[in-house]
């Protein structure tokens, strides 16, 4: 018994360490670190896992893909499984491709294609993600990486977010995990590796086809 | 004093027209010796949980995602919808038939729609069913279940080694029917289609624990 008190403190003072909170000046130099990573960013190429939690099922769902970004408008978000589909953001137009299924519209058609965008680039950009006027944003240290907790005040993101958790990479400052959870506790969470910054990045990776 | 006559002439004709068309859908079945009480197709007997990729192909509009499923208890069964991203669309129960609805994004979020779904998952997803009638037709053994929804019939369609290769909703013509593409004991791949109604629903087994 008394190990297991123990266990639960050391639990709760290791995790108050692991997360420790950013002191004013901590937050204006972390902001400034992930603006000048992101200003530098030519291009991007990454893998990534998405986990999909569903409080009612045992097991979760499961996608792998790879993300290609170029400067400043560009990106490819391709899952290679569970089955394959991509979608292509390039200049303010939108390509589908769902299996062989091909789909192509005008971003400007839509608001939530509009989000849509913001949001693929905002998982490139870290700090256009880090939106004070319609989330209250909590930064804190994790291990050497960095945690921004952003809590939705925007009526419309309180609908479907209850809380969207950022992890920066403490050396390069790039966005390398987005935990995004539902009012239901049912959470998304895309975890990134291999990123590959300013890598060489072919045009043909953003060709509608 | 013309238009009675004109005017009954057309209430028989649409009268005869009737009943020709309510003999249709199992006029060329032959009546058989039933030989089972109930009925739970194969696919069911050990399921728990499974994904499935999802298609639909609705007015000529195509939409893509994940679909999970999971057995709650007998002739209960919950689904999501998810997007590509992970997002989660719709959240649902079947239960003994009916459907109760736990979360769905608004432009789900229609009667027209959880009606159709409640009807097609129903189909799907119903155990121990009980059977009133049983037909031959050609090489393949028909299964009648009675008032299954409304006053429409359900027939399931056995082929010679006995697997279950469709189910049809049925009164006077088929209103919807699922074809289970490698008639298999596992629901690797289906159709649903809905009579005249352009919408078609395609699911393809991902994941099955």
């Amino acid at each position: 018994m008394k190990n297991l008190i123990f266990s639960f403190v050391c639990f709760w003072v290791l995790g108050g360490m692991a997360q420790a909170q950013l002191s004013p000046a901590e937050i204006k130099s972390l902001k400034a670190n992930i603006n000048s990573a992101t200003a530098n960013l030519t291009s991007l190429e990454s893998t990534f896992i998405q986990i999909k939690h569903l409080d009612f099922m045992e097991n979760d769902v499961k996608s792998s893909g790879k993300l290609y970004y170029k400067s400043k408008s560009k990106i490819r978000w391709e899952y290679t499984s569970p089955f394959h589909y991509y979608v292509i953001f390039n200049n303010d137009k939108m390509f589908v491709n769902d299996n062989g299924k091909k789909k192509e519209t005008e971003v400007s058609s839509s608001k939530l294609l509009k989000d849509l965008s913001k949001i693929m680039l905002g998982t490139v950009n870290g700090s256009a993600v880090l939106d004070e006027t319609k989330f209250k944003i909590n930064y804190s240290k994790s291990g050497a990486d960095f945690l921004a907790k952003m809590i939705p005040t925007d009526k419309t993101y309180k609908k479907y977010i209850k809380q969207i958790d950022l992890t920066f990479d403490g050396k390069t400052y790039l966005l390398k995990k987005i935990k995004t959870t539902e009012p239901s506790l049912d959470y998304t969470l895309i975890e990134f590796s291999n990123q590959k910054k300013n890598a060489a990045v072919s045009e043909d990776k953003f060709a509608f086809k | 004093m013309r238009l009675f006559p004109s005017f009954l002439k057309f209430i028989l004709i649409g009268f005869i027209l009737f009943q020709i068309s309510c003999a249709s859908y199992t006029k060329s079945f032959e009546p058989k010796e039933k030989t089972v009480e109930t009925f739970t197709p194969d696919y069911l007997k050990d399921f728990q949980e499974a994904s499935f990729k999802i298609s639909i192909e609705a007015f000529e509009n195509h939409f893509g995602g994940i679909m999970v499923a999971k057995k709650l208890k007998r002739n209960h069964y919950r689904f999501a919808f998810l997007n590509e991203f992970g997002g989660k669309m719709m959240d649902f129960e079947i239960l003994n038939r009916e459907l109760k609805l736990n979360y769905a994004v608004e432009q789900l979020n229609r009667k027209i729609i959880l009606k159709m779904l409640e009807k097609d998952f129903s189909m799907l997803f119903s155990e121990e069913v009980l059977i009133k009638n049983e037909f031959a037709q050609n090489e393949l053994r028909m299964l009648e279940v009675e008032k299954f929804s409304g006053n429409k019939s359900l027939f399931y369609e056995l082929n010679q080694a006995g697997n279950l290769q469709k189910i049809t909703l049925a009164k006077n013509k088929e209103k919807a029917s699922i074809t289970l593409i490698n008639n298999d004991k596992h629901l690797s791949d289906i159709e649903i289609s809905h009579g005249d109604f352009p919408i078609k629903i395609y699911l393809h087994l991902l994941n099955n624990q």
